[in-house]
């Protein structure tokens, strides 16, 4: 049997406070990204964006990026693939 | 939002920074894009100041390429004076005649009605080209019931420009004699009475009795006398008053009446042509919306359909006319034809003018001539004989 993963009493904190990152995807045709702290790229076949834990990475097609409200983007065109590398790795690497 | 979106293009080596300024002072940008190190995006109209302002700080080019919605539009008017004031004339117009009065809808057929419920608005300063909110309604109904004769009960409501003043008549009011002349019951048909009910006044003629035009039947004046005998001598005192005479004095009567019909009539006949013209139509003025004005005699069925804006109805609309052309033709009529159309004159003479009366007996007589048919009808009728004429007293 898989092991649940455990969740640590600083993550319950985020979660409850809202503070994790939420990802929404509709389709492939757009996807809408909450608390995001930065945007690192955004090009036609892959937007980067950070957020408090995670790096995300959209690969697609004709993407572009709106940001309608604080902290969160929306990311549309045709989206082939979703990356999340944890920071706390890339910082590490 | 308002102001509409500006399309930029902005070019430099590294958007890091200002991808990471985006994000910190909010700015809301939106189809944004990186290609070929030049950076396509889109910005509300009140936000490009905000942008630009960034792109200087951080020294990077930009571009506005295309302008969008509301913003352009209203560039564009402001380049055309004529236009901007005639769309604000037409709207503050709108305005302004969506809220004032202009008709004046009275649901009465009584004429008179109808002049006191106008007189009495405007005695309240309801009149055409009162602003409507101004009008307390409760009070000019009130005063419309008081002040208006002939009515119990008055509701104004408002439908776009037009006040709808409802009333509902007063019944059963019965008329009041205002003088108080005596009158005798005289026959106007000579006949003979079947039938008495004398309410007021003296019977001259008993029932049986036949009479003949301008005889009384019943009498204002009534005489009265009273004898007595003093010292073995007759003494007649008489004493006269006046009265209303009023009753119903029934009776059977013959009533002869003669009806003719030419053989050559003029007769109405439509022609099966048929058209439509249409007038624009400004509160009472009617604009032809045609050059050709139709020859001919025509019978005109019109329609208003008034235009409305938001709801509201204008004092404006078009009014539709649908015409359809008819001719006067000389009809050379059979006798059987002629006689026919005798017989119909002599049934809508019995409807229109005999409905009071029962018709015992008709007798009819046809009398063919060389130039038409005569038709002569002898009713039997039984009904009223009387009817009332007033007299002056002798002083």
């Amino acid at each position: 049997m898989k092991k649940i993963p455990f969740l640590s009493f600083f993550g319950m904190t985020k979660e409850l406070t809202a503070l994790s990152s939420y990802i929404s995807i509709t389709d492939d045709r757009a996807a809408v990204i909450e608390n995001c702290k930065q945007i690192v790229e955004c090009s036609e076949i892959m937007a980067k964006v950070l957020t408090g834990s995670f790096e995300i990475e959209i690969w697609g097609s004709g993407l572009t990026m709106s940001n309608f409200c604080s902290d969160s983007v929306e990311i549309r065109g045709k989206i082939e693939s979703v990356k999340l590398v944890s920071r706390s790795i890339r910082e590490r690497g | 939002m308002i102001f509409g979106y500006i399309d930029y293009v902005i070019t430099g080596d590294s958007f890091t920074k200002f991808f990471r300024r985006i994000m910190s002072d909010k700015l809301p940008v939106s189809k944004m894009c990186e290609k070929n190190e030049k950076l396509t995006l889109r910005i509300p109209a009140e936000h490009c100041k905000a942008l630009e302002r960034l792109c200087d700080e951080l020294g990077l080019e930009y571009t506005a390429t295309k302008r969008h919605g509301s913003f352009v539009l209203a560039k564009r008017f402001l380049g055309r004076g004529g236009l901007v004031i005639g769309t604000a004339a037409v709207m503050l117009s709108c305005f302004y005649l969506s809220n004032v009065v202009v008709r004046f809808d009275i649901l009465s057929d009584d004429e008179n009605i109808r002049k006191g419920v106008m007189s009495v608005l405007k005695e309240e300063g309801v009149e055409t080209g009162t602003y409507i909110p101004s009008i307390d309604l409760i009070v000019t109904e009130r005063a419309l019931k008081q002040k208006v004769e002939g009515i119990s009960w008055a509701g104004i409501t408002r439908k776009g420009d037009t006040l709808i003043i409802d009333v509902i008549e007063t019944e059963g009011d019965t008329k009041r004699e205002s003088n108080r002349y005596p009158s005798n019951l005289v026959a106007c048909e000579n006949g003979v009475i079947e039938k008495v009910e004398v309410y007021d006044g003296q019977l001259k003629i008993p029932v049986g009795s036949g009479v003949t035009k301008g005889d009384i039947v019943v009498g204002g004046e009534i005489i009265t006398s009273k004898s007595s005998w003093i010292d073995g001598k007759e003494n007649v005192e008489t004493k006269t008053s006046y009265a209303r005479s009023k009753g119903k004095i029934l009776g059977t009567f013959e009533r002869t009446v003669t009806f003719t019909q030419p053989f050559e009539d003029k007769a109405e006949k439509t022609t099966g042509k048929r058209d439509t013209k249409r007038f624009f139509t400004v509160f009472d003025a009617d604009i032809p919306l045609f050059f050709s004005k139709p020859e001919g005699y025509w019978k005109n069925e019109q329609r208003y359909s008034p235009l409305s804006l938001f709801g509201l109805e204008m004092p404006f609309g078009i009014t539709t006319c649908e015409l359809e052309e008819y001719k006067f033709s000389q009809d050379t009529l059979t006798e059987q034809q002629a006689l026919d159309a005798v017989h119909e004159k002599a049934y809508l003479y019995e409807e229109n003018f005999l409905s009071d009366y029962e018709i015992k007996d008709r007798q009819v007589e046809d009398n063919v001539t060389e130039n038409g048919v005569t038709a002569t009808v002898t009713y039997t009728l039984y009904g009223e004989l009387c009817r009332e004429v007033e007299f002056f007293i002798k002083k």
